[in-house]
This record gives C-alpha cells, sequence and structure tokens, in this order.
C-alpha cells in the first residue's frame, strides 16, 4: 500500500514536471492567463450583453499575450429562458473561480447579479470589473445621499430593501473586490434637473414614480436638486404600476398646479411612458411640454411605442459614458468595427468593456512584474486594480476610489426625436459629476 | 353591551342599510366638498369624466361576474382572466383585419373595428364555456370549497397561457381611435375615447337587460338563480342555460378588454388580477357574514383564497 502510494506520487511528480517543460518550450509562452466574463448573452439583454462580450474579445485579440502568458476570454451566460437569473449568476462565478487560470472578472450587467456574484468572489480574492451596474449600494453605504435630498436625510441601503457593501464582502471586508465603470443611479436625477432646469428652461414640475426603490430615489434626487436650483415641484405622485392605468386624473392635477413638464422615477414596463401618451389632450403635446426621465425609459423602443404621438420630447439618462460622443475612441470603434462587421456586434457597453479589459490587463501587467515574471496571485491582481489611477482608456481617464467606484461620474443624456420606435434616440449631452460635484 | 347588541340589530335590518348609506353619503361629502370648492368645478367635472369612463370599463367586467354569480352562487375568480384574454386575442384579430397604428379614423375602421368586437366576444364566449364544461360542471354539486379552488386554478392557467402569448410585461396596444376633446363647461373636456367607452358600455348594459327580461333563456336565466331544482322540474335545460350564462358573461367581459385596450393603449398579462381582488374580497366578506349568520354553515374558509402575490416582472438591473 504505502509502496503503490509513493509510486502515484511519482509518477504525478512527473507528469507535472513534463507539463510545465511542455508548455516553456512551446513558443515561449509561460502558461495561461483568462479574463472571465459573466454577462447575459442570451434572452432579453442578449443585445447588450453580447457586444458588451465583444469588447472583451476584441481587447484581447489586439492584445494576445502579456509578459510571456498567452491571453484568453472565457465568457458565460447568465440567462436562463431569456431572462438574468441570480442563481444561475452564482454558478457562473462559482465555475470562474474554479478555473485558477482566472485572475479577474469582467461582469456583470445587470445589478442583481453582481449581488450574487460579489459574495463568492470575495472569498478568493477574485476581482469583478462592471462595465454597466449603477446600483449605488453594490459599492456604497448610501442609497441616496442626504445631499441629493431635500430634507438632507440619507436613505441607507437597509432602508432602501438592499443589502450594503459590507454584506457582499464578508469573506474578506478588507479586500475589496468589485470595481465598476459606470457610475451610480443617484446622479441620474440630478442630470435631469440640470437639464430640465438650466437648458430647457422649466420652473415647474410635475414628479412621478412608480413606487420603487430605484424609481423614488430617483424622483427624490431630482426634487431635491430641481428645488435647489430655484425651481417648483408643484405635484408628487408615487403610483401602484400593478393597479394604475388612467394617469389622466395626475395629469390634469399636475397642469391646473401650473406644471410646464413631468419628471418619471421608474420602468417603462410600469407604465411610465403611457403617463406620457396620456399626457396628450391635457398638456401641449411633443416636445412643448418635456418628459423626463432615467435609464428605465432612455433609448427603450417600448417606451417610444407606450408614448405613440407624443413620444417627441421624452428624455431619459443613462449613468455611462457615450464612447460615441468621446473623439478618443474614434479609432478603436473604426478598428472595432472592421473586425466585427455586424452592426448588432457593437453596442452601448462595447468599449466601456474594451476598457474593462485593458485596466485589468495593465494590473495584471503590473502584479506579474511585481512578483519577478512569474504568475501572480488574484489577490495582487485585485490590488493593482484597486490601484487604478489615470488610466488612460478610450472612454476617458479611469481611476478607482476605495469603494471601487470611477473617478469619472459620467451621466448621458438622450432625447426621443422620433415615433418610429426603432429610430435612435439622440445624445443631447453628458454631465460629469466627476469634474463638477454636486454640493 | 345589551345597548350594543341593540345598536348592531337595528344596524343590520333595511332601516340599517339606509342609514349606513346617509351616513357613507355625508362622508363623502365632507371629504370630497371642500376639494370641489377649492379646485373649482370645472376641476370637478374633468375627473367625473374620468371617474366614468373608468366606472364602464369596470361595470363590463362586474356584469359577467354577478350574472354567474347569480345563477351559480361561482364567484368565478377566472373571469378577470377572460377579460384580459378578449385584450390578448383581439391583437391578432386586429391583425388579420389589417387595423394598425396610424389608419386614418372613418368609416372603415370603425365598422372593421364592430367586427373585430363581436369577433373577440364569440371567441372569449366560446372560451368561458368550455372551462365551464371542464372545471366547473363537474364540481357542480360538490361541496363549495372545491369549485371556488378551481375557478383560482383556472385562473392561474389563463395568466400562464398569457405569460407565454404576450410575455410577463406591458405590452402596447393599437391606438386606434382619435382622442379628439370636446369642452363641455370651464376648462373641463372629454376625449372622444371618453365618449366611445361609455358608449359601448351602455349598449352594452341595455342589450344585456333586454335580452334577460325579455327573451325565453333570459326568463330561463332568472328562473334558474332563483331556484335550479325547481327551474329544472319546469323543464328547462339547466346546462344550457348555465352554458350561455357563461357565453354572454364572457362576452361582455371580452369587449371590455377591447374597450381596455383601446382607452388605455397598454396591457399585461394581469389586468384580470385587480378587478379579482376585488371579488376575492367581497367574496371573503360574504363568507365572513354568511358563517356569523347561521352556525351550521358549510361556507369554506376564507383564507383558502386570500394572499397571493403576483409574479414580479422586470429587471434586476435597476
Amino acid at each position: 500500500m504505502v509502496r503503490a502510494r509513493g509510486l502515484t506520487v511519482l509518477i504525478v511528480a512527473a507528469l507535472a514536471v513534463f507539463a510545465c517543460g511542455g508548455s516553456s518550450s512551446g513558443g515561449g509562452s509561460k502558461g495561461t492567463i483568462t479574463i472571465g466574463v459573466s454577462l447575459p448573452l442570451s434572452g432579453e439583454e442578449a443585445s447588450q450583453g453580447t457586444p458588451t462580450k465583444n469588447g472583451v474579445l476584441f481587447y484581447v485579440q489586439q492584445h494576445p499575450t502579456i509578459d510571456g502568458f498567452t491571453l484568453k476570454v472565457s465568457a458565460k451566460d447568465y440567462a436562463v429562458n431569456g431572462s438574468p437569473d441570480a442563481t444561475r449568476g452564482a454558478a457562473v462565478m462559482q465555475e470562474l473561480i474554479a478555473d485558477s487560470t482566472v485572475l479577474a472578472v469582467v461582469g456583470t450587467f445587470d445589478s442583481g447579479i453582481a449581488r450574487a456574484s460579489i459574495p463568492l468572489a470575495n472569498q478568493v480574492y477574485l476581482s469583478m470589473v462592471s462595465p454597466a451596474n449603477t446600483n449605488p449600494c453594490l459599492t456604497k453605504t448610501v442609497y441616496t445621499p442626504g445631499v441629493l435630498r431635500a430634507n438632507g436625510q440619507d436613505v441607507t441601503c437597509q432602508a432602501a430593501g438592499l443589502p450594503a457593501p459590507a454584506d457582499l464582502r464578508k469573506a474578506h471586508p478588507d479586500k475589496n473586490n468589485y470595481f465598476r465603470l459606470a457610475t451610480t443611479d443617484d446622479l441620474q436625477g440630478p442630470a435631469s434637473s440640470l437639464y430640465a432646469y438650466n437648458t430647457l428652461n422649466l420652473k415647474k414640475m410635475a414628479v412621478f414614480s412608480n413606487n420603487s426603490v430605484y424609481g423614488k430615489g430617483i424622483a427624490d434626487t431630482f426634487s431635491a436638486e430641481f428645488i435647489k436650483l430655484g425651481g417648483t415641484i408643484v405635484l408628487r405622485q408615487d403610483y401602484d404600476p400593478a393597479n394604475t392605468n388612467n394617469f389622466k386624473p395626475f395629469l390634469t392635477q399636475a397642469q391646473k398646479a401650473g406644471a410646464e413638464g413631468i419628471y418619471y422615477g421608474g420602468l417603462s414596463a410600469d407604465k411610465g411612458c403611457v403617463i406620457r401618451n396620456q399626457m396628450a389632450g391635457i398638456f401641449p403635446t411633443g416636445a412643448a411640454t418635456p418628459f423626463l426621465g432615467g435609464d428605465g425609459i432612455a433609448q427603450d423602443p417600448a417606451c417610444t411605442k407606450d408614448a405613440g404621438q407624443n413620444a417627441v420630447g421624452v428624455y431619459g439618462t443613462v449613468a455611462s459614458v457615450n464612447a460615441d460622443q468621446v473623439s478618443s475612441a474614434a479609432s478603436t470603434i473604426a478598428a472595432f468595427k472592421q473586425a466585427f462587421p455586424n452592426k448588432a456586434d457593437y453596442g452601448s457597453y462595447t468599449m466601456v468593456a474594451y476598457d474593462c479589459a485593458g485596466l485589468i490587463v495593465a494590473a495584471i501587467d503590473k502584479a506579474i512584474k511585481a512578483n519577478s515574471g512569474n504568475l501572480p496571485t488574484r489577490d495582487a491582481v485585485r490590488a493593482a486594480i484597486a490601484g487604478t489611477q489615470g488610466y488612460s482608456g478610450v472612454t476617458g481617464t479611469i481611476g478607482f476610489d476605495q469603494n471601487g467606484d470611477n473617478a469619472a461620474k459620467i451621466v448621458s443624456l438622450y432625447e426621443d426625436v422620433s415615433t418610429d420606435a426603432t429610430a435612435d434616440w439622440k445624445y443631447i449631452k453628458a454631465f460629469d459629476f466627476g469634474a463638477n460635484p454636486l454640493t | 353591551m345589551a345597548a350594543v347588541i341593540r345598536v348592531r340589530k337595528s344596524l343590520s335590518g333595511p332601516l340599517g342599510t339606509r342609514i349606513l348609506l346617509l351616513l357613507g353619503a355625508a362622508i363623502l361629502i365632507v371629504l370630497v366638498g371642500p376639494r370641489i370648492v377649492s379646485e373649482g368645478p370645472s376641476f370637478f367635472l374633468q375627473i367625473l369624466t374620468y371617474g366614468f369612463a373608468d366606472g364602464a370599463i369596470y361595470a363590463l367586467v362586474a356584469l359577467g361576474y354577478t350574472m354567474v354569480y347569480g345563477i351559480i352562487e361561482l364567484i368565478n375568480f377566472a373571469h378577470g382572466d377572460v377579460f384580459t384574454m378578449g385584450a390578448v386575442v383581439s391583437m391578432p384579430v386586429m391583425g388579420a383585419f389589417g387595423l394598425a397604428e396610424g389608419n386614418a379614423f372613418g368609416l372603415s375602421v370603425g365598422l372593421t373595428l364592430v367586427a373585430v368586437f363581436f369577433i373577440v366576444m364569440f371567441l372569449t364566449g366560446v372560451l368561458n364555456i368550455f372551462i365551464e364544461r371542464v372545471a366547473y360542471r363537474p364540481l357542480r354539486n360538490a361541496p363549495r370549497l372545491a369549485p371556488l379552488i378551481t375557478a383560482v386554478g383556472v385562473s392561474f392557467i389563463l395568466e400562464g397561457i398569457m405569460v407565454l402569448w404576450i410575455g410577463n410585461s406591458t405590452v402596447h396596444y393599437p391606438d386606434l381611435l382619435p382622442d379628439t376633446r370636446i369642452p363641455i363647461g370651464g376648462t373641463a373636456s372629454i376625449g372622444t375615447k371618453d365618449i366611445l367607452v361609455i358608449i359601448v358600455a351602455v349598449i352594452l348594459v341595455v342589450a344585456l337587460t333586454t335580452f334577460v327580461n325579455g327573451t325565453k333563456l333570459g326568463k330561463a336565466m332568472r328562473a334558474t338563480a332563483q331556484d335550479r331544482e325547481a327551474a329544472q322540474l319546469m323543464g328547462i335545460d339547466i346546462n344550457r342555460t348555465i352554458a350561455a350564462t357563461f357565453f354572454i358573461g364572457a362576452a361582455l367581459a371580452g369587449a371590455g378588454g377591447i374597450v381596455f385596450g383601446l382607452y388605455y393603449n397598454s396591457i399585461n398579462f394581469q389586468l384580470g388580477f385587480s378587478p379579482r381582488q376585488c371579488s376575492e374580497a367581497s367574496e371573503t366578506s360574504r363568507a365572513r357574514r354568511s358563517a356569523a349568520s347561521s352556525s351550521a354553515s358549510s361556507v369554506p374558509s376564507p383564507t383558502a383564497t386570500s394572499g397571493r402575490s403576483g409574479p414580479t416582472s422586470g429587471s434586476s438591473r435597476f
């Protein structure tokens, strides 16, 4: 028995030595480093998820090796039956954790899936860099900061019914492993206030919300900033989306109180743009009465459809940069479109994901050099990503604060300029709250 | 204590009903009166028109509920879903007739719409006859709890079918009607859509009343509702009468579904849920009342039907 076990050890050791020798002799590669990708690649969000994945693929295509290691991408889909699924998201993270060559992950797209993935990745120091998550509680203890609210009081994550960042990083609270390039939802409201008050010249607004944490949050921050600028909120209505179909009484009341526009916090699926449709006949139609909202309605064809003949004059914010408007991204986008020629290959987050991959590879490079050319640990890569400052990506300069949030806090504003649901929304402008913080 | 019982007793009689009604009206006036004064009468008039339009749609749903309840004492929980089915089915029917958003409203669109109404009313009617035949008729003499729970089950089945059909989020319904607004005094105005909803409801209610009071089948329905066994002894075909009741109730619900779609231009698979909640509440309180009035009641526990939360939709991204 003892001899047999000794023999096995010997064989295994010999195999291991042979395997190492074999790989190092092949093209001078020291091994493989994998970047994991956790995104919705099928179903309703695939049209966003797949172009995001392509950004990572394209970066690795351009940079196939790093310090003698071969770069690889392992992309996994967390959609089940067409919808993002938290259980599947956790399983995807387990698979990526089990693959020891995975040193960092690009993902996720959905905040709910991030919530299920961060605790698992935190146990093994595996870094996640998200191009698109916007829920504040993934990085901050406060859902809506008091400075953005009328009464000056914070809405904590706990009060918003969400786990705080520390709850997601229980295994190693001092080792943050989650970073993101998109900014947070609490800045969407103020961006709309600035545009409504300063550019559209609206002084009186009515505010609606779908009574969800997200909807009420952005409605609150919109109201507070709008009042701070000197405007008046003439009506606030948090309705029950399941049982409200007739918004005309509220709208009539708003009109009577002198509202010049409407702000809506919520999703198009909660009848947000039905409100816009029912404004016809009560308010002047089209651009004469603006209707503003967050990423729950922005660039959503369903919103344009619901708004019907009254679709023009709907504005929506997205808590992320628009790469097409950044001049430094132009050449990379052109090169990308050459490599991925289909129109559906490119999306809003392709270049952001490209930057995610870029800063991960830069951090791995730093970690390899610090480890005298050898494969670094996941924790070393994590520390290097956390130390990212002034990384010049194609979408702008990226640096992380101690929470893992990007220092550039950009909210983009779009306008629906056509009643045709297939038409793109027009890009209006970007607000950088990193450079011009709200006080 | 005796005084309390006496007050209770007097409130449960017809005089009590009148007192309660008056009390309710007084509370309403106290609550609404100052609002009417402060906001102005034309604002009140405006809100009233919306209330009428909403009420008209509820009326179309409620008629089917009460008809079925009157005749077999079953709250048909699936009725709200038959109403939703009317809206869902009407979309492909409209498509087949070439009705699409952007068509200028005229005589041909109007007439096609009338045809769509009849077809959808027929389809939902047949659906309800099928439901009655498969789910309720075998349980007609079973304890009351059995058909009640079956009705909830049928409701789930219909909702499930609609989720598979149109998905679990809101769907845009073609906007076919012009919404020209006609001033009705002060700043108040009424839209053509509001008028249409009210007119359709009134036509159908009048037609139903005429049918129930003036035809042989209507008489059979009333007889069956009063005393099923006696009606059967008089030679009335109970099965046929009950099936006809289900057909008419569902046809009204189907029409209600189309009206809802045309009015709000947005539907989802759970439209029938809120009317059903109302009926569940009324059934629950009714069951409580009859349980209190007779100790040997066979009425099932109301908890069996209460408290159900629908599947949640929406993206986890937000």
